[in-house]
């Protein structure tokens, strides 16, 4: 799929790459609830079966759940950082008061 | 200020609140207006184990408590809570950014409820007892788990606080919570309400981040039990957590439900049966009715109706008791909301009303948007399949029963659903048809403390708000007795 990385999303995972060095680092889109759609950065989260690979960026795969592959792999899409509050995700960059976002790129 | 007793940067633990070791802490802001309303601590690891530790300690004592001890507290708490109820809806309006008319009539009230419900259901915790032969009895005992980890949404933060805090506290566990970051207010407020009332350690609270404090708190070795409501990928993260601890979990993961309207229905009734669904709480529920499916033959009479009502909602200040349509909880979820309307137009979709920032003036500064309508939606558009969590109508229009039963069912979730019909057989058939956890019937989001309340397929599993919901927060042990005079026998 067309998956495209901003370069403040690009910066953010390289600097979490350097943080985490002898760590995994995954990203996982999944959905439901207050998060919805969204892309969450986990480190040594274990990638299942049926998860299917979107893209990569500074040593970090995407992957997208497999109920949420054939929705998001026909819109052309942005990984990008928004400045904002968290609301509970685990996605390992929200302490630093910024988030993963996954934006469609309409043009 | 925030929340009145909470004392900034502290997590609440062993009874007192106590400084978190991070040093740091977490703005929380009016998402009507964009005012700081406090500061949290944004806890770690370190936070994490003193409040287990805690608890730990906590939980001998706790375990021991009679039924009826326990029974009196719950309903000394729902007592607190009603005593101030106008101050928690106030407290969660702004924090949540929800219309004071529901956290007044719904939130609070029912997180009271909840309590009492507990406090009341708590005394039928039973075992049973079988007779093996003349000389052996076997009889069972329900016991705590001990240490629980309870993760909360921001959605409904007090009402879910009830939902998990209530059944656990019940069952004789003690717990950690970890509210969402954003909304930790009136846990927080709780916390400090019954600083006299519960044993130290009964009850501890950490705020802060999910990498920081959720992951620490769902993957600790000494946590006997995790209960989580958010989204598939975490639920997913936490249960590998847990199986490296061989611990239950219990996961409330969201849904995209559907909502059907047979020709026959009571169409005035529907029309606001389909606003509850989907427009209560500005939509951030994870049973909203998001899906419609709404027969042709009454399409244009029904939709008509409904886009009239929709746009004479009062979107404003939610602390007012007039204001039907409050601001959603951050711009991050406002702008994602807006970029499903952008992604439904370019689907397709026909865009009937909504979806824009108000016009007025005084609303610029919170994270407002009018209720959006898409009409002529096809179930495998991306606004029909995944969770918006804002208040977006999908309209899919039907015709053939069986065909549409099919697209109700062809979503990854199974959360809520809800049909219109006064045709008794036909809603039974459908019903028993629709792959989800709760069917409304001629109604929607209603809610009763003794309804179970939980998912099919991905939406999770496990069952709040109801008597099986001590089974969750209980273990079985069973023990044979044996009151003969002879030897088995056997050597």
């Amino acid at each position: 799929m067309d998956l495209r990385f901003s370069e403040e999303a690009r910066k953010l995972l390289a600097e979490i790459r350097r943080e985490n060095p002898a760590d995994t680092l995954v990203i996982l889109i999944g959905g439901g609830c207050c998060e919805n759609t969204a892309p969450i950065l986990m480190k040594n989260f274990r990638v299942g079966n049926t998860d299917r690979l979107l893209g990569e960026a500074e040593g970090v795969n995407v992957y997208a759940a497999a109920e949420m592959f054939p929705l998001i792999e026909r819109t052309p899409s942005v990984i990008g950082v928004a400045e904002t509050i968290g609301l509970g995700s685990f996605s390992l960059e929200i302490s630093r008061g910024v988030r993963l976002t996954l934006r469609p790129i309409l043009e | 200020m925030g929340a009145v007793g909470q004392k900034e940067n502290a997590h609440f633990i062993g009874g007192k609140w106590q400084e978190s070791g991070s040093g740091k802490t977490i703005d929380v802001i009016n998402p009507a207006t964009g005012e700081l309303l406090s500061r949290v601590a944004a806890g770690n690891a370190k936070d994490v184990d003193l409040a287990v530790a805690a608890a730990e300690k906590a939980f001998e004592q706790w375990r021991a408590t009679s039924p009826v001890e326990r029974q009196n507290i719950l309903l000394e708490i729902a007592s607190r809570i009603e005593k101030r109820a106008a101050d928690y809806a106030m407290l969660e309006t702004r924090n949540v950014g929800k219309p004071l008319r529901e956290t007044t009539y719904i939130d609070i009230p029912l997180a009271v409820d909840h309590f009492r419900y507990f406090a009341g259901v708590l005394r039928n915790l039973e075992g049973h007892t079988q007779v093996v032969d003349p000389s052996m009895l076997h009889f069972t005992l329900r016991e705590p788990l001990g240490v629980v980890g309870l993760i909360l949404p921001w959605n409904f933060p007090l009402l879910l606080t009830a939902w998990k805090l209530a059944p656990a506290l019940a069952a004789g566990n003690t717990v950690v919570m970890k509210p969402a970051e954003q909304t930790p207010l009136t846990a927080l407020e709780l916390a400090n309400d019954l600083k006299d009332l519960l044993p130290p350690g009964v009850l501890n609270i950490v705020t802060g981040y999910g990498p920081d404090v959720g992951a620490p708190l769902a993957s600790h070795p000494r946590i006997r039990k995790v209960a989580f409501t958010g989204e598939t990928t975490t639920g997913r993260l936490i249960l590998q957590y847990a199986s490296e601890n061989i611990i239950p979990v219990t996961l409330e993961l969201g849904g995209k439900s559907p909502h059907i309207i047979f020709p026959d229905a009571d169409i005035d009734r529907a029309v606001e049966g389909v606003m509850i669904g989907i427009f209560l709480n500005q939509g951030e529920v994870c049973t909203a009715g998001s899906r419609l499916f709404l027969h042709e033959d009454i399409h244009d009479l029904f939709l008509e109706k409904l886009v009239a009502k929709v746009k004479s909602l009062r979107i404003g200040d939610p602390t007012k008791m007039e204001t039907q349509l409050g601001a959603l909880v951050s711009r991050e979820q406002f702008e994602k909301v807006l970029s499903y309307i952008e992604i439904g137009k370019k689907e397709g979709a026909a865009l009937v009303c909504g979806g824009k920032k108000p016009e007025d003036p005084s609303l610029s500064k919170g994270f407002f948007l009018t209720p959006a309508i898409f009409d002529r939606v096809r179930n495998t558009m991306r606004i029909a399949q995944e969770e918006i969590f804002g208040p977006v109508l999908s309209v899919i229009p039907w015709k053939d029963y069986d065909a549409m039963i099919a697209q109700a069912n062809d979503i990854a979730y199974g959360l809520g659903s809800g049909l219109w019909t006064n045709d008794l057989k036909k809603a039974v058939r459908t019903a028993k048809a629709l792959q989800a956890g709760t069917v409304w019937i001629n109604t929607y989001n209603y809610l009763f403390a003794g309804a179970p309340f939980g998912g099919y397929k991905k939406s999770g599993f496990g069952r709040e708000v109801a008597f099986e919901t001590l089974n969750h927060y209980t273990q079985t042990k069973t023990l044979f007795l044996n009151h003969g005079d002879q030897p088995v026998g056997l050597y």
